[in-house]
């Protein structure tokens, strides 16, 4: 009997299968951000030590940047890793900001190296910045948010303003499907101030197809209206008016002969009661998603609903939908209420 | 000394899951849409109906199936038959061992080298085999509930993720199915030790009972993964990860409390990964013990194990190639036998008459 419970007792050593890499938690350097540029990438370190307030109001937090010039992530991490006293740890990685000259040639390789590793999630976020990362990165001073993961997934995953998101997962998803993603574009002002420090400013959203940008969208009334709930500013006879979509809209798209037609209905709730000129969101909706369709661009996923009219993925596949996209028509409802 | 139907039936599902959690969902991800779901469902259907047949022909499952091969084949070649029985088995646990060493080392520990994992595996294989069947079956109740668990938990978790379009178009790559059916199938291979196991319950037609309940709910369980899977990551997107269910898991971010249920999954894929081994090794002792009537397969543990290992050492690709073979081999014996022993029961009961 007393082997049984010698036996039964061993089976707890099968928990200590994880002690023989381990790392001790202070010997990590955790990286929060990551920057990538032409000349470089820009690891953004959060200093714990910094840290001298309780949870998320700590009085400063500030971020340490360590630059590493390379052509490739892996040789990056290495060299940083010999620069420092510490082990960069990725996972508590948020967020990949990429230059837009980066974002042009594309940062497919070292987004799909992040994705590789284990303890990276799925979760980080991308963005283009107009000024290089590493810049960004440098001057940014939390103040209001000491942790820094926590800083820039607050940023970006706002409940109430719209702002283009663009996960590691979507972005990877897009470029095996051969699909078009929306990512934020970003710039920051430069100052003493402590709002300086901690403003980060949304420009607009790129358009990025095989992990590459080619297309800035400008209109983000007709991107927040179509991809989200969230309020948007609209610009409206020198007024501005803040509306958003009551509910995801309703689409369906079939196809008419070869040409693929995309019907829309929209619920859009106008907080303040004073806009009622629907039909001036529906043409200018409707202006806009001819005008990204003409580039052959598909930012909306339509694609996705028009898989229903095909039997298989080979059938589908030979449709070609990214030609088929030119010629794409949108019928375009929006019924306004005044959200009470 | 008996084992309890529900125990068994959990021990089963374990089995099978532990296949699910490591790759064994990327042959339904290939077919793609609403088909990839159907064919799991199928897949366990083809399982029940493959008992049924075997059923009909013969009441095979109502003796120990030692027995019936000796009926059957005669005592000598029952042996012969018995033992290459033991070397399939043997191998079949060389591979599960080495699926989860590659796994384990891939993921969870890159940095440590597989021999210092294995050292693990070999500890639940000894445990195991010295707690014996009672103990296992036991153990695996809890273990197969807490994977139901995880199922529905990943399943709730990644509620954000879930795009109905993805499983469109309806028919998927559907001419692929033609060629993923034996690996759909292979899935559920391991439910066949149930006819080896049939002198350890109490009631002879138990096995009857365990068997369709295993395989319900190891396919119902199966294809929900598959549908979650097929939901939150679209084709082909959905080929290119070698552990489906860890991205599955990876992407539920929920709310602070459950962003890392990934890690959650590591530990009871894990502790699934030592049952399923340790009990694949206890059913090659099993075998080899009854095969060969002998009274305790304690005294071999040490060598079992030590092919085990030894056989592990084999490339992953010969691995592959060889689980086809021998679980289509072991799957066209059964029937095979229950064949020849409805003849040779017949006849000898027309010698009796005459």
């Amino acid at each position: 009997m007393k082997l049984r419970y010698i036996i039964f007792l061993s089976f707890f050593l099968l928990c200590f299968t994880g002690c023989y890499d381990h790392d001790e938690i202070d010997s990590l350097a955790n990286v929060t951000a990551v920057g990538i540029e032409e000349e470089g990438f820009t690891f953004a370190i959060a200093d714990t030590g910094s840290f001298s307030g309780e949870g998320d109001k700590g009085t400063e937090s500030s971020i340490i940047c360590i630059f590493s010039k390379s052509d490739n992530i892996e040789n990056a991490i290495e060299e940083a890793n010999s620069k420092i006293s510490k082990k960069l740890s990725f996972s508590h990685l948020s967020a990949i900001i990429v230059s837009d000259y980066s974002a042009k040639e594309g940062i497919y390789d070292t987004v799909d190296y992040f994705e590789g590793m284990p303890d990276v999630r799925p979760q980080v976020l991308i963005a283009v910045s107009d000024i290089k990362p590493s810049l960004y990165l440098e001057n940014l001073k939390p103040s209001l948010e000491v942790n820094t993961e926590k800083y820039f997934l607050s940023l970006f995953q706002k409940d109430s303003s719209y702002i283009p998101v663009l996960k590691m997962s979507d972005y990877t998803n897009s470029v095996k499907c051969s699909k078009d993603v929306i990512a934020p574009l970003i710039t920051k002002t430069f100052g003493d101030d402590k709002s300086d420090g901690e403003s980060t400013f949304l420009l607009g959203a790129v358009v990025l197809r095989n992990g590459k940008m080619c297309f800035e969208c400008d209109d983000m009334v007709t991107l927040g209206l179509l991809n989200s709930t969230k309020n948007v500013v609209l610009d409206y006879q020198n007024q501005k008016y803040i509306i958003n979509a009551e509910k995801a809209p309703t689409l369906t798209a079939k196809l008419n002969g070869e040409k693929p037609v995309v019907n829309i209905h929209l619920d859009v709730s106008n907080k303040n009661g004073i806009f009622t000129d629907g039909k001036y969101i529906e043409e200018r909706i409707e202006s806009y998603l001819k005008k990204v369709s003409e580039f052959g661009y598909d930012i909306f996923g339509f694609s996705d609903l028009l898989k229903k009219s095909f039997r298989t993925i080979q059938s589908y596949e030979k449709y070609n939908w990214q030609k088929s996209i030119v010629n794409c028509d949108y019928n375009v409802e929006v019924k306004i209420s005044d959200g009470k | 000394m008996y084992i309890g139907e529900k125990e068994t039936k959990w021990l089963f599902v374990t089995l099978i899951m532990s296949r699910v959690f490591v790759n064994g969902i990327k042959i339904f991800a290939e077919i793609s849409g609403l088909l990839g779901v159907v064919f799991g469902l199928l897949c366990s259907g083809f399982m029940i109906f493959y008992f049924w047949i075997i059923d009909k022909i013969e009441n095979v499952s109502a003796n120990n199936f030692f027995d019936v091969m000796k009926i059957s084949y005669g005592k000598t070649a029952a042996i012969f038959i018995g033992a290459a029985l033991a070397l399939i088995s043997l191998f079949n646990a060389s591979m599960r061992l080495k699926m989860f060493l590659s796994a384990v080392t891939d993921i969870i520990l890159p940095d440590s080298p597989e021999a210092f994992v294995a050292i693990f595996f070999v500890i639940a294989i000894f445990a195991v085999s010295f707690l014996g069947l009672e103990s296992l079956t036991r153990y695996a109740l809890p273990t197969g509930v807490v994977i139901v668990a995880l199922v529905l938990f990943t399943g709730i978790f990644n509620l954000e993720n879930y795009r109905f379009s993805n499983i469109f178009p309806l028919m998927g790559n559907g001419y692929k199915m033609s060629k993923n059916v034996p690996d759909g199938i292979f899935l559920f291979s391991d439910i066949i030790y149930l006819y080896f196991l049939t002198g350890f319950f109490k009631k002879k037609h138990a096995i009857k009972r365990v068997w369709l309940k295993s395989v319900v709910l190891s396919g119902a369980l199966i294809t929900v993964v598959i549908g979650l899977y097929q939901l939150a990551v679209p084709y082909p997107a959905s080929i290119g990860f070698d552990y489906p269910y860890f991205r599955l898991a990876s992407l539920a971010n929920t709310s602070v409390l459950f962003q890392r249920i990934d890690a959650v999954v590591y530990i009871i894929w894990l502790f699934s990964g030592f049952v399923s081994t340790g009990a694949l090794a206890l059913f090659t002792m099993i075998i080899f013990a009854e095969n060969f009537d002998m009274s305790d397969y304690k005294g071999i543990i040490h060598i079992v194990i030590f092919l085990i290992i030894a056989f592990s050492a084999l490339d992953k690709n010969y691995f592959n190639l060889l689980s086809n073979v021998f679980t289509l081999a072991v799957l066209i014996f059964i029937p095979v036998t229950a064949i020849l022993y409805r003849f040779k029961a017949l006849s000898r009961r027309k010698n009796n008459e005459a």
